[in-house]
């Protein structure tokens, strides 16, 4: 009883190993077929540097920029709110608007983050009543290639009535 | 069907757990560091949900703030659990799914060095982590099944494979592009005078640099697995670990491979012998410093009738005076980074023979460096120890200043280990031994 035990103990290490280890080769080459080399220990990815600038678009479609991702707007009483990105968004480097930074990891995770922060702070500016997209024009260097630029949007929200 | 047989022998090794303990005690350590310094960060910024965070799936479940700082919590209490070994397995467990949980909450904190702690804490999970460097289970043998150690060796060289192969393969990084952006080249141009620079561009500078990170990745991978190389591999490894953490701070990512090197420490217990006077003082402390920093059960202690403290090591070979306490301190982990270079004097050494009778090690011994010498030698490779760290963390100040804390991270969790390694075991034990 006890060998049997015993053999069936063997067997089940047996297979967490050799499965634990082909998973880890698994994952490992996978990530580095992968622009986010995520789980695929790439430390010190990349020497990609980024900077960009906010711009919002108003509902006539006037875009305007906001100096340093800031911006101030009237709100229902009157009173003027202002809203900085910083205060939105303050991990992986993204909150130094308009200062050449190290693109953590690369810059495609980066562009896919600031992507997604637009959508986030673009749903959480309650008394601007003028905003209906944000935009970032990011300059840009991939691994020491040339400068390049891209335009990220938030989705479009619908203007206060 | 011969290497399948081999193969489920192999699960069934058993070997000791010495350093399987301590690797446990770092894991919970950076655990702690890991979880405070989320809690230090909800403490500043307040709840990370109020700011832009990305969780990996739309339908995976989200804390409340609440449950959000009573994980943290939890996770410090875990890593402490760890550290001491008091509910041990419980503990691993625990911090495992917790840090599993807390990993996956937001993309934007996915680093490598947490996923590096949560394989660990999967393996340790299934290890019997438990027995030796454990308050909680004192008395009981350190020795058990070893196919966990192994699994965390082999995860150790993956790392460092995966990482050095992906950088050679990649021309960012093979051209030096990366570490140049990394502020290597700033450095340079701060230290060196001109004339240095002008015959060392730093373009050559930063090329040396990156060739002999990936040659180190590629040696670590490699040379921990050979007996003959291991200790170098070792020293090595803490002297590149040690400066990526005085530059960038990666933390877990440092300690946990420190903590790794201890599962690769040699099976043998009790294989080096401090011979010590019956009486005397000095060989009193002698023996009770080592026994303090003995982690890993390498000494066994004897009384002889003559006056002299000496020491012989694994291979046979005896040692007195300054170079005892070198070759004691290659054996003592606290010691090993500064002893371990000077030991190498030993190459030219001739095998002992025994000890007389008035407890002289009874071959004369050559030695390309006299032992006579390795005083200022130890003094001088500490003071160039000491000199390189504060040059570093005066020429990068702004990284050095961002998480002062660190500073104590090593003295702090070396007196923890202390403490729990004189806790753990019974002195008579070691004794008896």
């Amino acid at each position: 009883m006890n060998s049997t035990r015993g053999f069936v103990r063997s067997w089940a290490i047996l297979a967490f190993a050799a499965g634990y280890l082909a998973f880890q080769l698994w994952v490992i080459c996978a990530a580095h077929g992968r622009e986010d080399k995520r789980f695929g220990f790439w430390m010190f990815a990349e020497s990609s540097r980024f900077n960009f600038e906010l711009i919002r678009e108003l509902d006539d479609g006037e875009r305007l920029r906001a100096p340093g991702g800031a911006w101030t707007v009237q709100g229902r009483g009157g009173a003027g709110t202002t809203y900085r990105w910083g205060d939105f968004v303050r991990e992986f480097d993204l909150d130094h608007v308009e200062t050449f930074v190290h693109a953590k990891t690369g810059m495609y995770v980066t562009l896919k983050y600031l992507g997604e922060a637009l959508n986030y702070v673009i749903a959480r500016i309650p008394e601007d009543h003028e905003t209906v997209r944000l935009h970032l024009i990011v300059h840009y260097s991939k691994a020491g290639g040339p400068l390049k630029e891209v335009v990220l949007s938030s989705k479009r929200r619908a203007p206060w009535r | 069907m011969a290497v399948i047989r081999r193969l489920l022998q192999w699960t069934s090794t058993e070997g000791p757990l010495l350093g399987l303990g301590i690797f446990r005690a770092f894991a919970g350590f950076m655990m702690i560091r890991e979880a405070w310094g989320y809690l230090g960060k909800y403490g500043s910024r307040g709840f990370y949900q109020n700011e832009f965070y990305l969780p990996y799936a739309p339908w995976y479940p989200l804390p409340g703030e609440t449950l959000y700082v009573a994980i943290l919590l939890t996770l410090v209490l875990a890593g402490s659990c760890m550290i001491v070994g008091v509910l041990t397995r419980p503990a691993v467990v625990t911090a495992l799914i917790l840090h599993a949980f807390h990993l996956f909450l937001n993309q934007m904190w996915y680093r490598h060095n947490r996923y590096f702690l949560l394989l660990s804490l999967m393996l340790l999970a299934l290890a019997p982590c438990d027995r030796a460097f454990a308050l909680g289970r004192r008395g009981v043998a350190p020795w058990g099944p070893a196919w966990t150690t192994y699994l965390l060796r082999i995860q150790l060289s993956l790392i460092y494979l995966a990482s050095a192969t992906s950088k050679t393969l990649d021309p960012d990084w093979s051209s030096g592009r990366v570490l140049y952006e990394r502020g290597v080249a700033g450095t340079w141009e701060t230290v060196a005078p001109l004339w240095l620079q002008g015959v060392v561009p730093r373009s050559t500078l930063v090329e040396w640099i990156t060739l002999s990170a990936l040659f180190q990745e590629f040696f670590l991978g490699l040379c921990l697995w050979i007996p003959l190389t291991r200790r170098m591999a070792i020293w090595v490894g803490i002297m590149f670990h040690g400066y990526i953490e005085l530059q960038y701070s990666v933390l877990a990512f440092s300690y946990l491979v420190l903590g790794s090197y201890f599962l690769f420490a040699r099976s043998e217990r009790g294989n080096r012998t401090l011979h010590i006077p019956a009486h005397g003082r000095v060989g009193e402390w002698s023996a009770r410093a080592v026994s303090w920093l003995d982690w890993l059960d390498k000494f066994r202690i004897e009384r002889h009738g003559g006056g002299k403290v000496f020491v012989t090591d694994f291979d046979g070979r005896a040692y007195s005076g300054w170079f005892a306490l070198v070759i004691a301190g290659t054996a003592l982990p606290v010691t090993f980074f500064f002893a371990f270079p000077l030991s190498l004097a030993r190459l030219g050494t001739r095998r002992f023979d025994g000890i007389a009778p008035d407890g002289e090690p009874m071959e004369k011994q050559a030695f390309l460096i006299p032992p006579s010498h390795s005083a200022p030698m130890l003094g001088l490779l500490v003071a160039a120890y000491v000199g390189m760290v504060m040059m570093t963390a005066f020429l990068h100040l702004p990284y050095a200043a961002r998480d002062n804390a660190r500073n104590l991270d090593i003295p702090l969790f070396a007196l923890i280990l202390l403490l729990v390694h004189l806790g753990w075991q019974r002195p008579s034990e070691r004794g008896d031994r």
